[in-house]
């Protein structure tokens, strides 16, 4: 049976299912869980029957697997397109040849559809460790290949595992090429629209509740970075902004009626203070929204705002790579309120929070007019009365507000936030939630501002006469260390458990090095590979002085480098094979070309040992200085005798330092320089 | 271990020794007899072309007496039977059974003189009896002596009534020399100097067929490394590129490898070097090459443009 040419070695196809099970699990991430693992079944069910030798199942089972499994399918997603569907059935079917695992021309069969679903995993992810692994499966896939065409089992699996990595790499020159000159079309490559509106966002949410945000806190995953040009902002200034919400329907807050995008390109805003110009890099997969300091000047193209200004990426754009932006914290926006939007920022559902309204109405009347001394009475009763900041807040059935402003008084940004809001509209001042990140870690390494999920924050605007919106955080009237420092620093008295990475952050300084490093490469993977789009591209044929020439010009550059590439490792190929690398030998070279540069002119054809001779006859003060290294270059080429550990580097030094003796050096060197000269002394050897 | 250092130290005296008996019977052709005497602990068999004269025979005789082997010579002729060479089966009468007549070739040291006058049947039996080291008469198979060690020679003018050997049949000698005429001065001396008959037959032996297969044994431990087997796999992928009717056999590329194991120790040394190769080439070309043009083959002149133009490994 191994003898048959057509028949692969049973050890090579149980190699080909171990390899394509690799391949497979990380789908068990994002496909619905059934069908890799019906997929790994199959293959496991063939690997069962290859091993003991029996007969796979035969074709009426296999038909009404196949019938199954596109039924399944179907039933699941109501379709066979689209990205999820299509990539569901392709595993299943997968699954299923493994079942008619026969001959080569199966085996082949399934090992090129292996590769293919290698690169279906980039419809999902495209991170650094994922890009890795997939290019380990691709290495294990290639060896496979190779086991498949070796029937005979010539090749160790070491030999197989070396070149399989040594065609891996040297294909890398050419994918290299083609990353950065096959045309690019604007937008991530592996887009799908259809599923781009769908997918779920793990990052803010439209709405909030309590525990929504507390969830997200724990999530140590990256939400963006920013590389400033310039001074970064205080702490204390890093709110990032994101959706405003300003319907409360008492439990909830949604963002009210989606405003108008009323700004496209210059936004009108009284602008003043500092000015800070950053690039921002959503984290690939990342939010719909972005969310820059407030506020920035000038929209960048792709970026549409509402009229609460949100920041929001326009699908249509299909925007990659960083978002540029120049923001004035300190600003004054909406200095008059058109009367409907004042309405809706005083909104508050009837008969919520009773005693809240109550006390509200008790300040408005303590107050007059005074609508800022309404927000430091609430401040006020935020930091004098026992509130405490807590991720895990004892649950609230009844009235929200009331409930936590006069009963448990424990919560954590999203219900100091909320509270405080419908405070502020009780008291008759428009004010509203804003949804965000606060603060974000410098990575010195890379120069940049690292903002996590874990940094998600909600606060209050409230909008004072004249003065028009102003960010008011009653968390940081509980909580300072939480706006100053971090989630970290403000849980830390009340002892509640983070993640280790998470809780750590203040720790441990190796661990956190470690975790800036790791995350520095992923900023530069997405900064450089996942960044590297359209306006990319053409940057680069402009500082190549090729722009004039567009596509016409890469799809040139391509093919001749792609050409090039190819020859360049043939004519490599071709010079291993002529020149074995072998250190012995080149020992040998160096010795003979120090001694034709002291004038022993080299003979075609004249081994050691005869040259050994010739200097004995014709330049003995040379022949002293080689004897013992000839002697023992020659045990070591031919006499089967293993160099000593730092030999070779020794012996090659000795040939590289001999030199005539000075005395005989005016005298000799002449006439050895022309070619063989008669022995001068009669002590031939 | 010390011993077998000694036993070593032993027997490169004795070969020494060896050469130094021939050496004195044999006139100014050092190089040939080393080479003989490399053929012989390679365990090959040796070719002399040569014009007639010039000590073929000498060299034959001196080498076997020096070596303590007895031998015998067949001068080949075109009525020269197999069963010359091999032996016959004849019925006795008084035992009622056949018995079997060992021919000549049932010695250490066979001198098949001008083996191309025989017929190829003939030569071929010798052949055969070569290669196998055994010969087979009426289905009863008798081996030869060990060491075995054939000399044939060759007459190199073209005479009528002569049958060249096939390639094939030439491949298996280990080395061709040719003698050549003497030196001025070594013809001199040899003029001048006692009879070689008389010589050869106060020769003592320095060896006896013993001693002469522990020197084979001690030739196949010289060293061969792959470096040097890189080295003749070169020359005879050389020999292969077209310029000869055939290139070098494997079997060749052995012979010359054996050879020049046997150079190498009689050198004095337990590894083969490229120099032992190169001095044992021309010898081991000489009768297996043919030009395609038809000329005839110098073979030291082919074995310098060799060991020129194949590079060192």
């Amino acid at each position: 049976m191994a003898s048959n040419p057509d028949r692969p070695r049973r050890e090579a196809l149980l190699a080909l299912l171990g390899v394509q099970a690799l391949v497979l699990l990380p789908h068990l991430y994002h496909l619905p869980w059934w069908a890799p693992a019906t997929a790994l079944l199959c293959m496991a069910w063939s690997a069962l029957r290859l091993r003991q030798g029996r007969r796979l199942p035969g074709t009426p089972i296999r038909l009404l697997l196949v019938a199954a499994g596109t039924l399944a399918t179907l039933l699941w997603f109501h379709s066979l397109n689209g990205r999820e569907a299509g990539v569901t059935l392709l595993v299943l079917m997968l699954g299923l040849k493994s079942l008619e695992l026969r001959g080569l021309r199966d085996a082949l069969f399934l090992l090129f559809i292996d590769y293919f679903l290698v690169a279906t995993q980039f419809l999902w992810d495209q991170s650094l460790p994922l890009v890795l692994y997939l290019l380990l499966s691709a290495v294990l896939l290639t060896a496979v290949l190779m086991a498949l065409n070796d029937p005979h089992g010539l090749l160790p699996a070491r030999s197989l595992l070396r070149r399989a990595a040594g065609l891996t790499v040297s294909a890398l020159p050419i994918m290299l090429l083609l990353f950065l000159l096959f045309p690019r079309l604007p937008g991530p490559l592996w887009g799908l629209p259809a599923e781009q509106g769908a997918a779920a966002r793990t990052g803010l949410g439209e709405e909030m509740r309590p525990g929504d945000i507390a969830r997200l806190v724990r999530s140590d995953t990256p939400a963006f970075r920013v590389r400033f040009d310039g001074p970064l902002p205080p702490q204390a200034e890093r709110y990032w902004r994101g959706p405003v919400l300003d319907h409360f329907d008492g439990r909830r807050w949604t963002r009210g009626r989606p405003e108008p995008r009323v700004h496209r390109g210059q936004l009108e805003l009284d602008r003043q203070g500092p000015r800070y110009r950053y690039r921002l890099w959503p984290v690939e997969g990342g939010q719909r929204w972005v969310t820059p300091l407030p506020y920035p000047v000038v929209l960048p193209p792709g970026l549409e705002a509402s009229g609460n200004l949100e920041f929001r990426v326009d699908d249509k754009a299909r925007h990659t790579g960083p978002w540029q932006f120049t923001s004035y914290t300190r600003y004054r926006l909406d200095a008059g309120l058109d009367p409907a939007k004042r309405q809706r920022n005083l909104q508050l559902p009837p008969d919520t929070a009773p005693r809240a309204r109550a006390l509200a109405h008790s300040w408005r009347q303590a107050a007059g007019d005074d609508d800022m001394a309404v927000v430091r009475a609430a401040l006020a009763l935020i930091r004098e009365r026992p509130f405490h900041y807590t991720l895990r807040p004892p649950p609230l059935p009844g009235d929200v507000v009331d409930g936590f402003l006069f009963e448990t008084r424990k919560g954590f940004c999203e219900h100091y936030a909320g509270s405080f809001v419908v405070l502020m509209r009780a008291a008759g001042i428009p004010a509203r939630v804003v949804t965000g990140y606060q603060g974000g870690e410098y990575n010195a390494l890379g120069d940049y501002l690292l903002v996590r999920q874990s940094d998600a924050h909600a606060w209050a605007e409230v909008w004072l006469e004249g003065r028009g919106w102003i960010r008011v955080d009653p968390t940081a009237a509980v909580a300072p260390e939480r706006i100053e420092r971090g989630v970290s620093a403000a849980l830390g008295d009340a002892g509640e458990a983070l993640p280790l990475l998470l809780g750590s952050r203040y720790g441990s300084n190796l661990l956190n090095r470690l975790r800036m490093t790791w995350d520095s490469i992923g900023y530069y993977w997405d900064a450089w590979v996942l960044g590297f789009g359209p306006e990319r591209q053409a940057e680069l044929l402009t500082r190549l002085g090729l722009e004039r020439f567009g596509w016409r010009a890469l799809i040139l550059l391509l093919v001749a480098g792609v050409l090039g590439s190819m020859l360049f490792l043939m004519w490599l190929s071709l010079r291993r094979s002529r020149t074995p690398p072998a250190p012995l030998a080149g020992l040998e070279r160096d010795l003979r070309r120090r001694l034709a540069r002291l004038g022993v002119a080299p003979r075609p054809g004249e081994g050691l040992l005869a040259l050994q001779r010739r200097l004995e006859r014709e330049a003995p003060a040379l022949a002293q200085q080689t004897r013992a290294l000839v002697q023992r270059l020659l045990t070591l080429r031919y006499g089967g005798a293993r160099s000593h550990p730092g030999e070779l580097a020794r012996l090659r030094r000795q040939a590289r330092r001999l030199a005539w003796p000075r005395e005989e050096k005016r005298h000799k060197k002449g006439p050895h320089s022309g070619g063989p000269a008669k022995t001068e002394s009669g002590n031939g050897y | 271990m010390d011993q077998a250092m000694q036993a070593g130290v032993d027997l490169r005296a004795r070969a020494r020794k060896l050469l130094a008996a021939i050496d004195e019977v044999v006139l100014g052709k050092q190089r040939a007899v080393r080479l003989a005497v490399c053929t012989l602990l390679g365990r090959g068999h040796l070719l002399i072309e040569d014009v007639p004269g010039v000590g073929k025979t000498t060299l034959a005789h001196a080498l076997a007496a020096a070596a303590g082997l007895d031998w015998q010579r067949i001068q080949f002729t075109s009525d020269l039977l197999p069963a010359d060479i091999l032996g016959v089966s004849v019925y006795d009468r008084e035992r009622g059974a056949f018995r079997f007549h060992p021919g000549p070739v049932f010695s250490h040291l066979v001198l098949a003189d001008e083996i191309n006058r025989a017929t190829p049947k003939t030569q071929s039996a010798l052949l055969e009896a070569m290669e196998e080291q055994q010969v087979t008469i009426e289905g009863e198979t008798h081996r030869l002596a060990d060491p075995f060690f054939v000399i044939a020679t060759r007459n190199p003018l073209e005479q009528a009534g002569t049958y060249p050997l096939p390639e094939s049949q030439l491949d298996r000698f280990m080395l061709q020399i040719s003698l050549g005429y003497p030196e001025p001065a070594t013809e001199r001396a040899l003029l001048m100097g006692e009879d070689r008959r008389r010589l050869l037959a106060r020769m003592a032996p320095v060896c006896d067929a013993a001693t002469v297969l522990s020197l084979q044994v001690a030739v196949e431990g010289v060293h061969a490394s792959e470096t040097l087997v890189d080295y003749l796999e070169a020359i005879v992928r050389w020999t292969r590129s077209g310029r000869f009717h055939l290139g070098l056999s494997p079997r060749a590329a052995l012979a010359l490898l054996r050879a020049a194991r046997a150079w190498a120790w009689l050198e004095g040394r337990d590894m083969v070097l490229p120099e032992d190769l190169q001095a044992v080439l021309a010898a081991g070309l000489a009768h297996r090459l043919q030009p395609q043009d038809g000329s005839r083959i110098e073979p030291e002149a082919l074995a310098r443009e060799i060991i020129e133009s194949v590079p060192l490994p």
